[in-house]
């Protein structure tokens, strides 16, 4: 699915969280919102999501407007920065919730539900932890729990908030791998927000630089590297 | 593991000198003893002076009976109706951003900072006959003060803050963003409330609606002023046994408020029993 993002603007209060901003993400890209905190980055992926509704400015889903569409609607997989793991169900509960909340004649029947959560643990490749509760589990654990979860519902496209931002450099680099596969097999409209550039430039197609609710400058990593618009995208992409 | 042998310690790096210890854990044993356990063992002492049978047929007196009913309905009506409130008010508080929030907040503290007295002359003064609302109910047939109505809200206002109070730390702490996951796993609204919000809170709204449901078995002030004591008819059972004991029938009087505290007794087991059966459960779902 593409999406494009025309003109939208965010404000709580008084503040200004988002100038209006507009992008195009092609189908199927892996993209990168890179900016430091307050720089809009979080708030520009919750409009995606439909957790929050911008001030003015429309957003497309292949072509089609979904502005107004509430979050059910729009069936994007949601990864949080803490996980946000439902603590009181299990790992296989976590992951079967989406399934099970599905209107009656769409909900597949219980084996189906068991086949499907059983086949995202072993694409996370924790296949054991279906009966463990997320309490039980490491950071890096709950992090793929998280997106297995996502994974569950079909998403129309992934949306991940600092997915790897709570871990230690080893476990993230093993992470950062295992989103890309991921991201290769399903071939989905993935975008994830980092204020980390290393991590930006090493894992997406595309990075998109933000500061102070605007749009920096958009570009392939290398491109970004060569040529930064402007002073600030130099000093943040070099530090 | 190092092949050098250090001593080792008995004791806990963070323990205090015996005497210390020995003078900290007196005081707290003696302390319980006189505040807490010797007031019930008195009261269970009084109610059984003269036997078994006549604690128990002074429990079935047709006043103490009525004073009973009376009590454990209120309860029945006033917790879940407090319940639903608390649950519905720590929700709003704690999940959504609005303007007059902090007033709502004062609003709910408003009961634990009003003397009952005040609260029950206050509901005396709006339902009773000398006011509008008062005599538009008059008009229309139904008793307000003076009769049960008056009793449950009164019940209802001094007990308002209980579930809110308990519910509301714990719903700030615990966050919106399990909420966000579930609403973006395609769960509706009341979905994500009965499958995720009422399970978290689940243990915090057990307390709120055990204590909620002390206090209103045990409230006197407002109930006195608004009930008008009126015996077999309005006198719930800490009405009753004020009235008994100003009556010097020391056995009636404490065997209804060993009744009383029974009540309460059983809900504090009940409230161990179940912590005690889900403790896995508990300890699994509180770290995180």
């Amino acid at each position: 699915m593409f999406v494009e993002i025309e003109e939208i603007a965010k404000e709580f209060g008084a503040e200004r969280a988002l100038h209006p901003v507009s992008l195009s993400i092609p189908s199927g890209a892996l993209i990168a919102l890179l900016g430091p905190s307050g720089s809009g980055k979080t708030t520009l992926l919750r409009i995606l999501a439909g957790l929050e509704f911008p001030t003015s400015g429309r957003v497309l889903f292949n072509g089609e407007d979904a502005t107004g569409m509430t979050v059910q609607q729009r069936r994007a997989g949601f990864v949080f920065q803490h996980y946000a793991l439902f603590r009181h169900m299990t790992v296989f509960e976590n992951v079967a919730y989406g399934l099970r909340a599905r209107k009656r004649k769409e909900r597949p029947t219980e084996a189906e539900i068991g086949r499907r959560v059983n086949r995202l643990l072993d694409l996370i490749q924790l296949p054991d932890i279906g009966p463990r509760y997320p309490s039980q589990l490491s950071g890096g654990q709950r992090q793929r729990v998280a997106l297995a979860r996502a994974l569950a519902i079909e998403p129309r496209m992934l949306l991940l908030d600092e997915p790897f931002g709570a871990l230690d450099a080893k476990v993230r680099k093993e992470l950062r791998q295992g989103l890309r596969e991921i991201h290769d097999t399903t071939g989905l409209t993935t975008v994830f927000v980092t204020h980390d550039q290393e991590e930006a430039m090493e894992l997406a197609d595309l990075v998109v630089v933000m500061s102070m609710g605007r749009i920096e400058q958009v570009g392939r990593p290398g491109d970004i590297r060569a040529r930064p618009a402007s002073e600030f995208v130099r000093a943040f992409t070099t530090a | 593991m190092s092949d050098i042998a250090y001593p080792v310690r008995a004791n806990p790096v963070t323990t205090e000198p015996r005497l210390a210890r020995y003078i900290l854990i007196g005081t707290v044993v003696v302390l319980i003893a006189i505040l807490l356990f010797a007031p019930l063992i008195a009261v269970f002492a009084e109610a059984l002076r003269e036997g078994w049978s006549a604690a128990i047929s002074s429990l079935s007196e047709p006043d103490a009976r009525s004073a009973i009913r009376l009590t454990l309905l209120v309860a029945a009506v006033v917790v879940p109706l407090n319940a639903v409130f608390g649950i519905a008010a720590a929700w709003a508080i704690t999940k959504f951003d609005f303007r007059g929030k902090a007033f709502l907040i004062t609003l709910i503290d408003l009961p634990f900072s009003v003397s009952p007295v005040v609260a029950g002359l206050a509901l005396v003064l709006l339902f009773g006959s000398n006011s509008a609302l008062g005599a538009w109910f008059i008009a229309h047939d139904m008793k307000i003060v003076f009769a049960l109505p008056g009793i449950l809200l009164a019940t209802m206002f001094v007990t308002f803050p209980f579930v809110a109070r308990e519910l509301i730390p714990v719903m700030m702490e615990q966050g919106r963003a399990e909420e966000e996951a579930a609403l973006t796993l395609g769960a509706s609204g009341w979905r994500t409330f009965f499958t995720v919000t009422l399970p978290n809170i689940r243990w915090a709204l057990l307390y709120g609606v055990l204590l909620c449901n002390a206090r209103a078995m045990g409230e006197f002030g407002a109930v006195a002023v608004i009930s008008g004591k009126i015996r077999g008819e309005t006198t719930t059972m800490p009405i009753m046994i004020e009235m008994l004991y100003n009556e010097y029938l020391s056995v009636a009087a404490f065997s209804l408020a060993a009744a009383l505290a029974m009540l309460a007794l059983v809900t504090l087991l009940l409230k161990s029993l179940l912590e005690w059966r889900y403790a896995d459960l508990l300890s699994a779902t509180r770290r995180h």
